[in-house]
């Protein structure tokens, strides 16, 4: 069976942030009517919809979320289906989206994410996401996301030596890029000694090495690359997207991304290309470490020497290979069943030419990479996405 | 030093339903279960083995100590555990679980550190207002 190429045609985010007030069919559906609005691409034209969302407390409307949204921009009559895995559904659903339309399945789809987290107690939304690792033994007795990620950093630098400066520079960096997304939910002017005194939420992960909780919205319109191309100047072209889970069934390296590096082999692979040919590229850094860790487990820098990147300035706005210049997860914020899609729209802008002040120099090709829960310490899933502009 | 919590008695709730129990020298010890097939353990307890699919599995006990993988401190943690708590991962004889720990306020927490097994109180359920029990580790004292 011939498999047809697959593009972007356009995108939509809603802002990031504590959107109070606003119901999650109202943020939702701003993102995917900016979507449909900036292509020539009617209501009536997308034949089928994939939508992440984990749905925690905070949410009112829960179940049929998609067609709730969809039906405030007259999106209906169509299969619709939610999918849900973590902090990677909407990467997850982006990728359900590409394989119907790779498959000539169909020939327009949209893909979206959203979330609703903010207006409950913290420890509140914190016991529901514990419910993203194993629930009968770890989320039973304590552990927390942050906790992974300290658990992550703890074994890493006993591994490889301190690295605590560099992953208050990730947060500074990503930080430096957020106040230049006007979309972002964490407008924060911060230098490395702040990330270093505020509070510590789970050793040595402090507060500001942590994403925030956000509520927000993203959507993507696919089409076959011949239609893509007849509905918009610049489509974005899909050059690989892959997922995969962890093992599980052997002991964790807790200092390594291997799950990070059995995917992004598969997407390098689909994609005929390596780490040094991207131009522009974001990472889940729900907490600092995950961003440095994924420098490793995507190739960007060899076992245990991550921390060269920032050191040298290549993970920069302004370097070899910036990482994260939306702000990322730390900046921009982290509306979990939204995450992944915001990605494939800063990297749609960014190759597009069309990021404004974080604009990157001239990129023609982008990587995302998105995580999503664990089992006993071991990630969920991670996915990776490669797009261009060709 | 005593490693079953005294307020620990024969009809309190454990988070884990099985997975330890006071052995003959009074003592608590984790239960696995291990795969006559293909010696594959496994913990908590489950009726057929997750590596070969055998169901000729039976209970095993687990090793009382073992080595610390990595851990954190938590300051902010989940609604009904007081914080700060520690946690992280213990590599057992063959297998690695996921443990709280206790005692790491007066002996530091390093990675690679010799942990053993004790029975503590984990948590109140939020239902009956009575204390939950389970499996924590606690760093052991240097050898002289």
């Amino acid at each position: 069976m011939t498999e047809n190429e697959v593009a972007v045609v356009n995108v939509g985010q809603s802002d990031f942030g504590e959107l109070e007030g606003q119901r999650v069919t109202e943020f939702g559906s701003r993102a995917v009517r900016e979507a449909l609005l900036s292509s020539s691409v009617e209501p009536d034209d997308i034949e089928e919809a994939y939508i992440g969302n984990v749905a925690t407390t905070a949410q009112d409307q829960t179940s049929v979320i998609g067609q709730a949204i969809l039906r405030e921009v007259g999106v209906t009559g169509i299969p619709i289906i939610r999918v849900e895995n973590a902090c990677a559904s909407s990467t997850c659903a982006f990728q359900e989206a590409y394989k119907r339309v790779q498959s000539g399945e169909s020939d327009i789809v949209l893909a979206m994410g959203v979330e609703k987290m903010t207006g409950v107690p913290t420890e509140v939304a914190l016991k529901d996401m514990a419910g993203a690792a194993d629930a009968e033994v770890e989320g039973a007795m304590g552990m927390t996301f942050m906790g992974l990620y300290g658990m992550r950093a703890n074994a890493y630098m006993n591994q490889f030596g301190n690295v605590r400066e560099e992953l208050a520079d990730i947060a500074v960096k990503n930080h430096d890029n957020g106040l230049k997304n006007p979309r972002a939910h964490l407008q924060l002017n911060v230098d490395r000694d702040d990330i270093l005194e505020s509070r510590p939420i789970s050793d040595p992960i402090r507060l500001l090495d942590a994403c925030p909780m956000s509520d927000g919205a993203a959507a993507a319109v696919i089409a076959r690359t011949e239609i893509a191309e007849e509905l918009v100047e610049e489509p974005i072209y899909v050059d690989a997207a892959e997922m995969l889970s962890g093992n599980y069934l052997e002991e964790v390296e807790f200092w390594r991304e291997e799950l990070d590096e059995r995917v992004a082999q598969k997407a390098y692979s689909e994609a005929g290309i390596g780490p040094d040919d991207l131009d522009v590229v974001e990472v889940h850094d729900a907490a600092t470490i995950g961003e440095l860790m994924h420098y490793e487990g995507l190739g960007l820098a060899d076992q245990g020497e991550g921390a060269s990147l920032v050191r040298s300035g290549d993970v920069m706005l302004d370097g070899r290979t910036p990482v994260n210049p939306s702000g990322g997860l730390k900046s921009r914020g982290h509306p979990v069943g939204a995450t992944g899609v915001a990605q494939i729209c800063e990297l749609v802008w960014q190759l597009r030419g069309e990021a404004g002040a974080r604009q990157v120099e001239n990129p023609s090709i982008g990587l995302a990479q998105n995580s999503g829960g664990a089992l006993v310490g071991e990630g969920g899933v991670s996915t990776v996405t490669i797009l261009s502009n060709r | 030093m005593r490693q079953v919590h005294p307020d620990y008695n024969e009809s309190s709730g454990l988070v884990v339903d099985g997975s330890i129990r006071i052995a003959a020298d009074d003592n608590p010890v984790l239960i696995g279960t291990e795969c006559s097939e293909c010696e594959y353990v496994v913990f908590p307890s489950r009726p057929f083995c997750r590596n070969c699919l055998s169901d000729n599995v039976s209970d095993v006990e687990l090793a009382r100590t073992g080595q610390l993988e990595t851990y954190t401190v938590a300051h902010t943690g989940q609604e009904g555990i007081e914080p700060p708590y520690a946690f992280g991962f213990v590599n057992l004889e063959n297998v690695q679980i996921y443990s709280r720990f206790t005692e790491w306020k007066e002996r530091s927490l390093e990675v690679g550190d010799q942990v053993e097994l004790v029975l503590e109180k984990i948590k109140t359920d939020t239902e009956t207002g009575e204390p939950l029990f389970g499996h924590m580790f606690r760093p052991m004292e240097e050898e002289q």
